[in-house]
């Protein structure tokens, strides 16, 4: 039977650890706290979770498949592949997660002050991907009009290329 | 108490879910200990500091047995597509006006190599002469002719003393390493999965 704690991670109710199977081998991420993981969405530091933040010796493991020239695993390859961590940790892909914690973080002090009468529940103790949710309804209801939200959605959703400096303000880190 | 397999639930407390799933596992946990799990292969060696994985295979989690966890993610990484670089190129206007300069890197161990020299403590002229080192390829006339020797050309060209003509300037270069660690890390993380073409020339060097 499917379940919730599966597809999504529910602090208190899902394992603290999740599992990447690459290759046929397991590899067992202990997943880091809220702030931990919201620091790491909105630096885009994916490296940080996979290969970095692996059990030793999973961690070991995975760097040298990626030193080795013959084995198939690549960096490249890896960042995709961590793509759907993202969205058990975060309810969105990592590049998506990434780009609504980088403008969280740029304009925290705003999504605060919008945050007081439009999130109905206290995001103290609230999950990475809670924030996350709170911080794209945030971005995306900033449009007035209609097409300037689906700009938005679209900006943050649709794949592309991240640059490696820390991601701006939109739009133009955005464009 | 509900049961999770008769599709039909009530609302309760969060806690108390929490409470009831703990103890199913709690009761599967007894019910594997009667029908144990089939040993699994050893697992390889991984050093010193690794915890030893428990008999079922899977690490333990506080509080008791863990279930076999479903995997967040399972890929082969041959079934995803392979990275190509493009080529970086730039040129130095105010000392050799039109040429073009080409640096390339092979894939991606290259470019995680390329930042970790920047990450160590070394000197300004050590992470120029080998980032140069490791990418530069070739270099061109502004009619598109190969400059004649061109790696030898470009580095008494950016020498700190060079033979002849200006020094260029160290800023100057620091700012081309820089928009092309940039451009390839870019690429290194383009979601978008757009087919890159390989240039038609290959590494000169090495």
């Amino acid at each position: 039977m499917r379940s919730f704690a599966q597809e999504a991670y529910l602090p208190g109710v899902s394992p603290p650890t999740a599992v990447l199977r690459l290759d046929g081998e397991d590899f067992v991420l202990p997943v880091p706290g809220t702030w931990a993981l919201l620091d790491i969405a909105a630096n885009y530091a994916w490296d940080e979770l996979v290969p970095y933040g692996l059990v030793e010796g999973d961690r070991e493991l995975l760097l040298d498949w990626l030193a080795d020239p013959g084995h198939p695993a690549t960096w490249h390859r890896l960042h995709i592949a961590v793509q759907p961590v993202g969205s058990y940790l975060y309810g969105l892909p990592f590049f998506t997660a990434a780009r609504v914690c980088a403008n969280l973080l740029e304009g925290f002090t705003l999504f605060r002050t919008w945050s007081v009468t439009n999130v109905h529940r206290s995001l103290e103790s609230a999950s990475a991907a809670e924030w996350c949710a709170a911080a794209l309804s945030w971005l995306v209801h900033q449009g007035a009009e209609e097409s300037d939200r689906k700009d938005t959605w679209a900006q943050l959703t649709i794949p592309g290329r991240l640059p490696s400096e820390v991601p701006g303000v939109v739009p133009e880190w955005m464009a | 108490m509900n049961d999770p397999n008769s599709g039909q639930y009530t609302s309760m407390p969060l806690a108390q879910a929490q409470e009831q799933w703990r103890e199913a596992e709690a009761a599967a946990a007894t019910d594997r200990e009667a029908a144990p799990d089939p040993v699994p292969p050893a697992a390889p060696d991984r050093g010193v500091g690794v915890q030893a994985a428990p008999a079922s295979g899977w690490p333990e989690a506080p509080g008791g047995p863990v279930r076999r966890m479903v995997p967040t993610v399972d890929f082969e990484f041959d079934k995803l597509p392979e990275q190509h670089f493009e080529d970086y190129a730039f040129t130095i206007p105010p000392v050799t006006g039109g040429i073009v300069y080409v640096l390339g890197i092979e894939d991606d161990n290259e470019l995680v190599e390329l930042i970790d020299t920047f990450n160590e403590e070394s000197s300004l002229a050590t992470i120029i002469n080998d980032f140069f080192e490791a990418t530069f390829k070739y270099a061109l006339n502004a009619d598109g002719t190969e400059v004649a020797d061109s790696e030898q050309f470009f580095f008494d060209l950016i020498a700190p003393e060079p033979k002849s003509g200006q020094m260029v300037p160290r800023k100057k270069l620091m700012d081309m390493i820089a928009e092309a660690v940039d451009k390839w890390s870019a690429e290194l993380t383009d979601t978008s999965m757009r087919p890159n073409r390989r240039t038609r020339r290959s590494r000169r060097r090495g």
